[in-house]
């Protein structure tokens, strides 16, 4: 069995996103409030001090993803195949060993099939998604020690009535396997590892 | 002025509610008769064929194939009839989603100097039949 490499799409995302935005805004704003505080101006203080806050929450959030991922550690996802034919099955493996204590919530494994559309929208730049999810296995949640290990094999299918990737200009029909993994009081942990479907339909019995 | 009527037929594939549905690969044929109501100066009559997206997303559409079927004067009263021919690639599949279709299509147009084209459009779904498995 070919065993593919996986490539990460999301999850830090957000992290990195969090990073960004939070240390721009909070930058802006000590950047006003200092001045204004040393000349008082109290507009101006209250102008920065809230762009100031805005920014610290996004580093928090920032901050609350990323420990998250810290406590979980990096689950091993294996996808079997990554190019798949439409109606082809294919295996997942995920194995993990806790490397701290950790309560979760739960644990879901999907296939997911995700419409990504972009339009224009006065000046502004939209885009819409809608996941449909095809195949869902959940593992219980609970308090999972240090040293504990998890290991699961899921068979996945590629339903025969299913698109094959679509990739133009502003219209995105794609697959992909999603890890979930709930904390309680922080982010979801989640990752995404990207399928290419091709348009071909795979033989019976594949 | 003129006034053109155009009237698409296709042929081949499998006949569905509606429409016709043709395998990746299959050859399309049709034929296209005009009816022009006074002599009509044509600078092309145009079959394409073509795919586009419909839905939330801003519209992509890629033309696969275009046929020039005639230049000259289609004469008024005188409908008159062209056949023509695609072979279709093998993607993307017709698809109906929330925000995001794959829509085909074939498009007939007469091309007339300094007035506006007529135009005719017949859908088509491009798919493998389940069965093809």
């Amino acid at each position: 069995m070919q065993v593919q490499s996986n490539v990460k799409l999301s999850g830090r995302q957000g992290i990195y996103l969090g990073l960004f935005v939070g240390g721009i805004f909070a930058c802006c704003g000590l950047v006003s409030m200092l001045p204004a505080l040393a000349s008082r101006q109290w507009v101006g203080v209250l102008v920065g001090g809230v762009f100031f806050l805005v920014g610290m929450g996004f580093l928090g959030y920032a901050a609350t993803a990323y420990y998250g991922r810290v406590r979980i550690g990096s689950p091993q996802l294996t996808i079997s195949n990554t190019n798949l034919r439409v109606g082809e099955t294919f295996n997942v493996n995920l194995l993990h060993t806790f490397q701290r204590d950790v309560q979760l919530e739960k644990i879901l494994i999907q296939l997911l099939f995700r419409e990504t559309a972009t339009y224009q929208q006065g000046t502004d730049t939209r885009t819409v998604t809608h996941n449909d999810i095809i195949e869902n296995y959940e593992l219980p949640g609970g308090q999972y020690q240090a040293g504990q290990m998890i290991q699961q094999a899921y068979t996945m299918q590629i339903p025969p009535d299913g698109m094959h990737t679509v990739k133009v200009r502003r219209n995105q029909l794609q697959w992909f396997v999603r890890l979930e993994a709930g904390i309680p009081k922080l982010p979801d942990y989640v990752e995404e590892y990207e399928l290419a479907v091709l348009p071909e339909m795979a033989e019976m019995g594949n | 002025m003129a006034t053109v009527a155009l009237e698409l037929t296709l042929r081949g594939g499998e006949e569905g509610a509606g429409y016709r549905r043709y395998a990746p690969g299959d050859l399309l044929q049709g034929s296209l008769i005009v009816y022009p109501d006074a002599d009509v100066n044509c600078k092309h009559l145009y079959a394409r064929l073509l795919w586009h997206t419909a839905g939330r997303g801003s519209q992509y559409l890629e033309k696969i194939s275009e046929q020039d079927l005639f230049q000259g004067t289609l004469p008024g009263n005188m409908p008159r009839s062209f056949e023509f021919e695609f072979v279709l690639p093998h993607q993307p599949w017709s698809f109906e989603g929330h925000y995001v279709s794959v829509v085909w299509k074939v498009q007939a147009q007469v091309d007339v100097a300094w007035a506006s084209d007529p135009k005719a459009e017949m859908g088509l779904v491009v798919r493998p039949s389940s069965s093809n498995q």
